[in-house]
């Protein structure tokens, strides 16, 4: 049984790494493949800062919230550990901060201690009367990719540094299962009117005194589209940017200006911090996560494709979720194979 | 009487805050700081620098929580000034943790600190040994940046920073009006004073920089406090111990506490391993005395004693010490002018 997974983003190898889990003991002829013409440090999954936290409201899509939580807990349970400092996680605590009342998130219970900020707390963020606390979790994909890379490896798992056109182009080869991970060019493979890039661009910082995250929020903007400070393990992420439908990974100097005297009125002291590294990375956004299988014929050749892409700017949030999810369909696609019994020779 | 010449004894956190306090309350003043040591070999410099009152059993509490008060004002608004780097200001969150749940949960400068509440059920699943917990944020001053910023700030006001060791106040009482002692366990051998002992930390200074917050054992003993540039894992609190030499026994041992609440650190680089003697005693001595001898007279304002808690009152001490000096100018003109009929 061979199993493709195309993409090597954190959906693409947490995607691969939780099959390998849950399959290679029981399915003593899997062979796990993964394809990407991009890999750490040039995906997206690598510009992102790493902080988890979800979108600001759900819009009713609990789903989503339940694989947002199970990424959390997965990665809490692994705090401890010795290979939390490879996989770049730790815990970071900070503030998201509003200009008017807004309900609380559907993620208040999944972080920790979360709650509304103090009048004191607000006098450093002048201009914003409201605001949230909590402790929650970073995943710095610098780490996470390779480390993830590295346990795949070691399984077994065979990498190919190549694009793939089609999905015919790996299925015609041999392979049974394709997992599409493609983020936001899953659209070359086939069509997605509702995948749309949403684009972001980010200074990277040496700003060690920071030791929160702050994350501001104007709603009339939209996510992402308001100044947030991010400290990670060596730098600090400046960003503020979402283009929707903006495919340009060129930082653009108008957005570092926005980003950069932003920033720096949030946090005077950052006039003082060296930059170091800008980049510009495409969300794969999407109304909700493409999570599906689909059988996708092309002549008389039939692939069984289960996607997995379309998280937008909470991929590392959902990531675990999402691939504990992409496994089960996997998983059902096995059972059906072996009651179906020996595969019938192709006409 | 023109431009009082006052000295500062003690070039440490104390010593310097108080010249900084006496020539904003005092602008007529000339000061000096004399000390034989200056950052970064005080016993500041070992300090982790956070803001974490320590409580004097013979200080009453409502001062203690003024001075808090003040410093942990003036320091917020560092941190949250285009000078905060220089400064070495920063906040940061994290959690005070105890093994079992202590008498008193609810410490007197709960109010001043950001944020503070009990920890929730769920932060206390991280500490599977504590059963109780507080969380909030706090500042913390890193040194030596804060020290060097206070120089700074010193010598733009026009104050004389000199190396001299002290041997004896009255020394000083040809060269200058007022004398204000900021020796620290200096003032052990300096004054004399045996209610002031040595109380030994040791403490290592890691690169671990994806710590973002701090954790405290209760009792002091174990900490854990990111700065700027390294992580400060502490500590011993080993009392009338005057060695200021670095036991590798116990640095292992304080690794390994750290590493018991902090798993991660296991992968920490150690850096430096450092030993301060926190200047103790049961009260702050924050008070004016007169030596004489021979008819001549030499005010003195002592501001030392300041233990554990250095940093968490050292402005609020600063600026009561700088009263006092004022007071001290004050008696002086008055008997000056008395001279004068």
């Amino acid at each position: 049984m061979r199993v493709a997974v195309i993409g090597a983003g954190v959906i693409g190898l947490s995607t691969a790494l939780c099959i390998h889990e849950q399959f290679h003991g029981l399915v003593p002829s899997l062979e796990l493949e993964v394809y990407a013409d991009r890999r750490t440090p040039h995906t997206t999954s690598d510009v992102a800062a790493g902080l988890w936290q979800p979108y600001l409201s759900d819009h009713g899509n609990l789903q989503e919230t339940l694989w947002n939580k199970e990424t959390f807990d997965h990665l809490l349970g692994h705090l401890g550990s010795p290979a939390a400092k490879e996989m770049g996680l730790f815990l970071i605590s900070g503030y998201n901060l509003f200009t008017q009342p807004v309900p609380d998130p559907s993620w208040k219970n999944i972080v920790l201690g979360f709650r509304n900020l103090t009048p004191k707390e607000l006098e450093l963020f002048p201009g914003y009367s409201h605001g949230w606390f909590n402790t929650a979790l970073m995943l710095e994909c610098r780490s996470y990719l390779p480390w993830l890379t590295q346990r795949l490896t070691q399984k077994g798992v065979k990498f190919f540094h190549k694009k793939v056109e089609s999905f015919q182009e790996v299925s015609g080869a041999g392979v049974d299962v394709v997992i599409n991970c493609t983020g936001v060019r899953a659209g070359e493979l086939q069509p997605d009117p509702e995948l749309q890039p949403g684009r972001g661009q980010v200074i990277k910082v040496l700003a060690p005194w920071v030791k929160h995250f702050i994350i501001t929020h104007d709603i009339e903007s939209g996510i992402y589209n308001s100044p947030y400070v991010i400290p990670g393990s060596e730098f600090t992420v400046l960003g503020g940017i979402n283009q929707n439908g903006n495919w340009s990974e060129e930082n653009s100097p108008q957005d570092h200006k926005t980003i950069w005297e932003n920033c720096c009125r949030l946090l005077p002291a950052l006039r003082e911090a060296k930059i170091v590294e800008e980049w510009s990375g495409l969300r794969p956004v999407r109304p909700q996560v493409r999570l599906e299988r689909e059988s996708v014929r092309h002549g008389h050749c039939q692939a069984e494709v289960i996607h997995n892409y379309g998280h937008g700017g909470f991929g590392i949030t959902i990531h675990w979720g999402c691939a504990m999810a992409a496994a089960r369909l996997l998983g059902s696609i096995l059972q059906e194979r072996q009651a179906a019994g020996p595969p019938q020779p192709r006409l | 009487m023109a431009g009082p010449k006052v000295a500062v004894v003690g070039a440490g956190l104390i010593g310097l805050s108080t010249a900084l306090c006496i020539t904003e309350t005092c602008p007529s003043c000339s000061v000096t700081v004399l000390s034989d040591q200056f950052s970064p070999n005080t016993t500041s410099d070992v300090a982790a620098g956070i803001l974490i009152p320590h409580t004097y059993p013979d200080t009453p509490i409502h001062v203690q929580k003024q001075w808090f008060r003040e410093t942990f004002s003036h320091l917020f608004a560092i941190s949250n000034s285009a000078e905060a780097s220089e400064a070495g200001i920063h906040l940061v969150s994290g959690w005070q943790i105890f093994k079992n749940t202590p008498k008193e949960q609810l410490p007197f400068w709960l109010d001043v600190v950001l944020g503070f509440r009990p920890m929730s059920e769920a932060e206390l699943q991280k500490f599977p040994q504590h059963r109780f917990g507080q969380a909030f944020t706090t500042l913390k001053c890193d040194c030596p940046p804060y020290m060097l910023w206070l120089e700074k700030r010193l010598k733009a006001s026009g104050v004389q920073i000199c190396p001299r060791k002290v041997a004896d106040l009255w020394e000083l009482h040809s060269e200058y009006n007022i004398v204000v002692n900021c020796a620290g366990i200096g003032a052990h051998q300096l004054v004399g004073d045996k209610k002031l002992f040595p109380v030994r930390g040791q403490v290592l200074k890691v690169q671990a920089p994806w710590v973002k917050n701090f954790i405290r054992e209760g009792d002091g003993l174990t900490y854990i406090y990111p700065g700027i540039d390294s992580v400060t894992l502490g500590g011993t609190r080993e009392k009338d111990n005057w060695s200021l030499s670095p036991d590798p026994g116990t640095t292992q041992d304080i690794f390994d506490r750290c590493c018991s609440l902090e798993p991660s650190l296991r992968g920490a680089q150690v850096v430096k391993v450092k030993v301060g003697l926190r200047p103790s005693r049961q009260s702050v001595r924050l008070q004016r005395e007169v030596l004489s001898q021979g008819g001549v007279k030499l005010p003195v304002v002592h501001n030392y004693g300041h233990g554990s808690g250095g940093f968490s009152v050292h402005w609020g001490t600063a600026k009561d010490a700088a009263y006092l000096v004022r007071e001290c100018i004050a008696a002086l003109q008055g008997s000056s002018s008395r001279a004068k009929l």
